[in-house]
């Protein structure tokens, strides 16, 4: 079995356990829709861009379907990278998706009952979209470092990472669409290939993205090293894949300093 | 005035593992063997009068009409009068409350939902969280029983299938897909495979019972052993549960449930600890309780109370409150054996919360003791015996 397959094993054995992970009581990992956001409707050019828990080891058999509400699943491109405690799921349909037609995606599980999970759905338009996202613009990494004990029995003494938005970003082709960012961790020369599968997908929370475990609930678990650097190269990305200027950044996790206790 | 006692502010919505109160007008199951009781009319007229008690509000089921009110609001009886029927909803058989929810089965056998709706609870096809006014549940009529579980809901139909909607972690709906919230505006009313001839239906929060011909079949979370052995830990498939076989009813609330027997009551599921003498923590088959000539049954968050053959109510379980109504309050989590409530003769109905009871009598006279927000007369104080509460 691949170490996707055992990864994707793992989000489904986890989606069917239904115990907090310890006395922290974190809300059991979901799997969670990333994009399209339902808001509003989706370009016919969409790609699915989901979040699975995982990986580790497990014998579960699942898909992930992207299908026509209560109808037959949709051939799809799928890529993936997994980033420490989670998958990150890209489903890329072979063929434009029909106009004007709900869309629903799942995970499949055979072992389990009831073995399909409906985790998120959207509606297309009729439009294609080929326009970038603008705008979005992203100002300095700050690292940060919460203690183990600074107030809540969830912290935990990793590093995690604010990037603030400065600009706000705009999506010509879907107005409404929830804005999104692709990063991708830059090879050992320093180099960002944004034709690979983005490392992971953030969303801005309260004008900033947040890269890295907060706490021990965090279902994010961005792999941030102990110390040294990181190249990263962050980019606004709209539902169809459409992306715009890559802001290259470089995060020295040895800076990081100590921030009052958060957790997301 | 009257208006503002339906802005509902209901409960905001835990996870799913809340213990939790769920409700349901009193019913009993009409099938080939049930025993007669006080509420056997329950489904062929809108009663006279019920009274149902949820963890955020309470409703009175008057002649079809339906006055509903916030857990908290400070009403005062009488309790018809000072609350206004709900507009909208006429001809009004049932009403249940899950966790944040509430169903009503009205005139023509359709459903009407409102509240909470983070899990589909609602079957409005909706993406909204909650719906503050009632809302038809579509494709649904001739509906003839209602059951509403913690984050589900079940209608019995007029061809005697099963339809559920809501949360189905563990298959309580009967139907092998499950909608996280995201996806909760696909949720609607889906038929349970597999399941016909049924009489009665009954909700909890991880599994759902109909009594068929055929005797008991349940899904959703496993609650015998037997059942474990067979299916596992879940399954949304109907399969008949042996262990209920003596079961003439069933009374559900979260995953405790009692039934009256062939010998009495009996109880069981993870709550039957508070209720039971002997104090499993879990229960493999059903306990029975000492409850002599028991016609229905009722079921709290952490007690239990019947009514018998002569119109009296016994209750057991924990008495923090005076929800037992013994005259005075015992203090304690030690589950109380069943007693009779001393001064009351010819009940029909009951309805239980977390720290309260109500009964109402066959001259429609309503009763309640314990703590009850809900309810007028000095909520804060416990009343360990029963205080007639005027309604009209």
């Amino acid at each position: 079995m691949s170490a996707t397959r055992v990864s994707l094993a793992l989000a489904a054995a986890l989606w069917v356990k239904s115990e907090p992970a310890d006395a922290c009581s974190c809300v059991e990992p979901e799997p969670e829709m990333i994009s399209p956001s339902n808001v509003g409707l989706a370009p016919i050019n969409a790609r699915v861009r989901v979040a699975l828990p995982g990986p580790g080891t497990g014998a579960g058999q699942h898909q992930i379907v992207l299908r026509v509400r209560g109808g037959k699943a949709v051939p799809v491109q799928r890529r993936e990278s997994v980033v420490s405690s989670r998958v990150y799921v890209e489903l890329l349909p072979e063929a434009p998706l029909a106009p004007d037609t709900r869309y629903e995606v799942a995970v499949v599980v055979k072992d389990r009952r009831p073995g399909t999970l409906v985790f998120g759905t959207f509606e297309t338009g009729t439009e294609t979209d080929t326009a970038p996202p603008t705008g979005g613009k992203l100002g300095k990494p700050a690292v940060y470092k919460t203690s183990p004990w600074s107030g809540t029995s969830c912290s935990i003494g990793s590093p995690w990472v604010s990037i603030p938005v400065t600009a706000k970003g705009s999506d010509p082709g879907h107005a409404g669409a929830r804005s999104l960012y692709a990063v991708w961790v830059a090879d050992a020369g320093g180099r960002v290939d944004t034709r690979a599968p983005a490392t992971t997908f953030l969303a801005p929370v309260e004008g900033a993205l947040t890269l890295g475990k907060t706490s021990y609930c965090d279902p994010d678990d961005f792999p941030l090293p102990p110390r040294g650097r990181l190249t990263i190269g962050v980019a606004l990305i709209d539902e169809a894949g459409n992306h715009g200027a890559v802001q290259r950044m470089v995060i020295d996790v040895s800076a990081a300093r100590a921030h009052p206790p958060r957790r997301r | 005035m009257r208006a503002a006692l339906w802005a509902l502010g209901l409960a905001a919505c835990a996870a799913p593992s809340a213990r939790v109160p769920t409700r349901v007008s009193p019913k009993v199951d009409a099938g080939p063997e049930p025993r007669a009781t006080p509420t056997a009319s329950a489904k062929a007229a809108p009663p006279s009068l019920e009274i149902v008690l949820g963890g955020f509000a309470a409703c009175l089921l008057r002649r079809g009409a339906l006055h509903c009110w916030k857990r908290d609001a400070a009403v005062t009886p009488p309790l018809a009068k000072a609350v206004a029927p709900m507009p909208g909803l006429d001809g009004v058989t049932r009403v249940g409350f899950g966790y944040g929810h509430v169903c009503a089965l009205a005139k023509g056998g359709r459903v009407f939902c409102w509240g909470e709706n983070e899990y589909g609870q609602l079957g409005v096809g909706s993406a909204e969280a909650r719906r503050g006014a009632p809302e038809r549940v579509p494709g649904i009529e001739g509906a003839t029983d209602l059951a509403v579980g913690l984050f589900h809901t079940c209608a019995l139909t007029g061809d005697r299938r099963v339809t559920c909607w809501g949360w189905n972690r563990n298959g309580q709906t009967g139907s092998d897909t499950e909608y996280a919230p995201a996806a909760r505006e696909l949720v609607l009313p889906e038929i349970v495979p597999g399941l016909t001839g049924a009489l009665a239906i009954h909700a909890g929060r991880n599994h759902t019972c109909a009594r068929t011909p055929r005797g008991w079949e349940c899904f959703g979370s496993a609650q015998f052993e037997s059942q474990r052995a067979r299916i596992g830990g879940q399954s949304p498939e109907p399969a008949p549960v042996e262990d209920l076989a003596e079961f003439a009813s069933l009374a559900m609330h979260d995953e405790t449930a009692c039934g009256v027997t062939s010998s009495g009551v009996a109880c069981y599921g993870s709550g039957a600890f508070s209720l039971l003498v002997d104090r499993p923590m879990r229960t493999e088959r059903p306990i029975p309780v000492a409850v002599a000539g028991a016609t229905s049954v009722a079921v709290g968050s952490y007690h239990a109370c019947a009514i018998t053959q002569r119109g009296r109510v016994v209750c057991w379980g924990l008495d923090t409150d005076g929800r037992l109504g013994r005259g005075r309050v015992i203090e304690g989590y030690e589950p109380n054996p069943p007693e009779e409530v001393a001064g009351l003769s010819g009940v029909r109905s009951l309805a239980l919360d977390a720290t309260g009871t109500c009964a109402l009598t066959v001259k429609d006279e309503l009763y309640c003791w314990g703590a009850l927000p809900h309810l007028p007369a000095d909520p804060q104080a416990p009343k360990a015996s029963p205080v007639r509460i005027a309604v009209e």
